[in-house]
């Protein structure tokens, strides 16, 4: 027996080593019960008390929450003002993405077909860079960037070029008195922090296109352009898709850039913390939350009709 | 007869390596070529070069007589099947095979029409709404291959195209590949690391070793009259016989080969042996045995047909050939 058999001296590990290897389950199971735990009960369940709050309501009068199931708080939502706020946060998030995209994918493409060794460390720590440092502190730098005393207005001004931004300025909604007060500011601030969400999930979905596809193309007569569009684009749709879920769902939650630079109307993570602050309407709150989810649903299911994911 | 492809003292550097070096050589129209060498020998680099996708570092590259140096792979009148297919995975069969087509410009039901006939010729008809990692390897090889005569080349080349095939498809691919260029009678040029594919397949072979041609001619004559140790090993299982050897037999001091088929057996005493051995191992291999015999320090391979007498282990025999299967090669010995 002890001739056929290589044991350990200690005979309890000996034992849950070879329990294991018959059971592989139990290994799994043990393994993944903290965190499915933690998944369950923290996170969903507290997204499904988020939930359940939203259907309650509050009584005008006494401010008190009534725990009767209604859609009345919903309603709320569509009122004017709220309705506005809506607009404006889905509207900010979805030019961020789109122009989040537009400087991403160049950016992206270089890392992934032209660096190499150390260009492409320094590309990496180039994207990373900024997630290093406090989020507050970059926003609050780039308060004093776009401020009327900042860099970019003196650029502008030894440039001779102050009519150029006093044009931009003057646009209704998008303008302002500074860049630091306008939305021309608040999105260019998103754009900053949340690029880096954009670059890295393209660069790696363009990484795994592979280059005799790419020949393949222009063997068959496509151009370049023709290439970027009918396989190169299509093929890194993931990635896009992949990179517009951060930037679109962090730009329709965040309640600190708007609140720092831009003008002094209201996105919608500053609405849930108002409500659920100060206010205390809590069911107004939740439903307001239940937007970004709502949104981030219609936009994933749209994008899987469209066959962004066939490529995965 | 006209040149479809033209090398004119081509080579191509990557950085300090030389993968291929001042190679010249012709495809005359309508011939099947192949490139055959081990891997690292710069077969795949001409073909790449002959496609557009790499540029020559100097030399010409001439296709159907015009220079193409300048001239990107998107405006060449070549098409290519690639070793791993390249299809393109967001895409069916038949909106791969179409993509050629699209760019052209053609309209939709002559596209239909032509990828039907594309996926007819490769008999897939019925496979056109299966996306690529719904086939098969063998399957995806042919959707490779319409893919690319639908835009009906003067040119088609194939860069080891049966290598991810297994033996059995491998050998009804390499029939299908010679009745297309039959019927088609267009160029084809043919990369592969096989000699038996190279061998049976093309009318004219260029073996490549270390960026250079070492000998391009036809089939029968890479087999019957290599030129040097190499190709000798390479192309066939002819016995390489060392100068020592050679020497010993003929006197003059040269690598010669010698078909292993081209040997027979007889007695150790029998007039016509050239030279005697002792057996080594005989192997059996179905319809025949192979036998291994040391004769003066030279190890030679002897194929018997099954059902001869087998001599045994250790037992001296005499070795004979008739003349003209032996021979000499011409490179000299330094």
């Amino acid at each position: 027996m002890s001739t056929l058999l290589s044991l350990r001296s200690n005979p309890v590990l000996n034992w849950l080593s070879d329990l294991f290897w018959r059971r592989p389950r139990i290994l799994l199971l043990i393994m993944l019960a903290l965190p499915v735990l933690w998944l369950g009960v923290v996170y969903v369940g507290s997204l499904l008390a988020l939930l359940v709050q939203s259907f309650f309501s509050i009584d005008e009068f006494t401010g008190v929450i009534q725990y009767e199931f209604t859609l009345k708080t919903y309603l709320e939502l569509l009122r004017p003002s709220n309705l506005d706020i809506i607009i404006r946060t889905v509207t900010m998030a979805t030019v961020v993405t789109v122009a989040a995209v537009v400087i991403a994918f160049p950016i992206a493409y270089y890392a992934t077909r032209y660096a190499r060794g150390k260009w492409k460390a320094f590309f990496y720590i180039a994207v990373m860079m900024p997630l290093w440092s406090s989020y507050l502190v970059k926003v609050y730098a780039w308060k004093l960037i776009l401020a009327k005393e900042g860099i970019i207005n003196w650029i502008f001004i030894k440039m001779h070029l102050t009519s150029v931004l006093e044009f931009l300025l003057a646009v209704p909604v998008i303008g302002g008195n500074s860049l630091s007060v306008s939305y021309i500011g608040t999105c260019l601030v998103f754009l900053y922090v949340w690029l880096p969400f954009m670059i890295l999930p393209i660069q790696a979905a363009l990484e795994r296109v592979p280059s005799n596809v790419i020949e393949a193309s222009y063997d068959l007569g496509a151009t370049p352009r023709q290439t970027f569009f009918r396989v190169i684009f299509p093929l890194a749709m993931p990635g896009v898709i992949a990179g517009s879920i951060f930037t679109f769902s962090l730009t329709l939650g965040d309640y600190i850039i708007p609140q720092i630079v831009g003008s002094s109307r209201l996105f919608l993570g500053q609405a849930v913390y108002l409500h659920q602050g100060t206010a205390g309407n809590i069911p107004l709150a939740a439903a307001f939350s239940v937007v970004p989810i709502f949104i981030m649903g219609c936009y994933l299911w749209l994008a899987k009709r469209a066959g962004a994911f066939d490529a995965i | 007869m006209e040149s479809a492809v033209g090398f004119e003292n081509l080579s191509c550097h990557f950085g300090e390596i030389r993968a291929v070096g001042n190679v010249s050589f012709e495809v005359k129209k309508g011939e099947f070529f192949a490139m055959l060498g081990p891997s690292g020998s710069g077969k795949s680099t001409c073909l790449r070069l002959i496609a557009g996708f790499q540029k020559p570092t100097s030399g010409r590259i001439k296709i159907l007589g015009e220079d193409v140096a300048l001239i990107p792979p998107y405006r060449r009148k070549v098409n290519i099947v690639f070793q791993d297919y390249a299809l393109f995975p967001h895409m069916n069969v038949s909106e791969n095979v179409a993509y050629g087509l699209l760019i052209k410009g053609v309209s939709k039901p002559d596209r239909v029409k032509a990828v039907d006939q594309a996926l007819d010729m490769v008999r897939l008809s019925g496979y056109g709404r299966r996306k690529p990692n719904q086939l098969s390897g063998g399957q995806r090889q042919r959707v490779a291959l319409a893919r690319a005569l639908v835009n009906k080349p003067e040119i088609l080349l194939l860069d080891e195209p049966l290598g991810a095939l297994d033996l059995k498809l491998r050998e009804q691919m390499q029939e299908e590949l010679k009745d297309l260029h039959r019927e088609l009678g267009i160029t084809f040029i043919l990369v592969t690391h096989d000699q038996g594919e190279a061998m049976s397949m093309a009318d004219r072979v260029a073996v490549f070793s270390e960026g250079k041609i070492a000998q391009l001619g036809t089939p029968e004559n890479l087999y019957k009259y290599p030129q040097s140790p190499f190709i000798a090993s390479f192309v066939g299982s002819s016995n390489v016989l060392s100068p020592e050897f050679v020497d010993f037999l003929t006197g003059r001091k040269r690598w010669a080969s010698l078909r292993s088929e081209a040997i027979s057996l007889v007695g150790a005493t029998d007039e016509s042996a050239q030279v005697t051995g002792t057996i080594l191992s005989n192997i059996y291999l179905g319809s025949s045995y192979r036998i291994t015999v040391d004769a003066q320090g030279q190890r030679l391979r002897v194929l018997i047909p099954a059902g001869c007498l087998l001599p045994v282990e250790g037992e001296t025999v005499g070795l004979s050939w008739s003349g003209s299967d032996f021979h000499l090669m011409e490179d000299e010995l330094t």
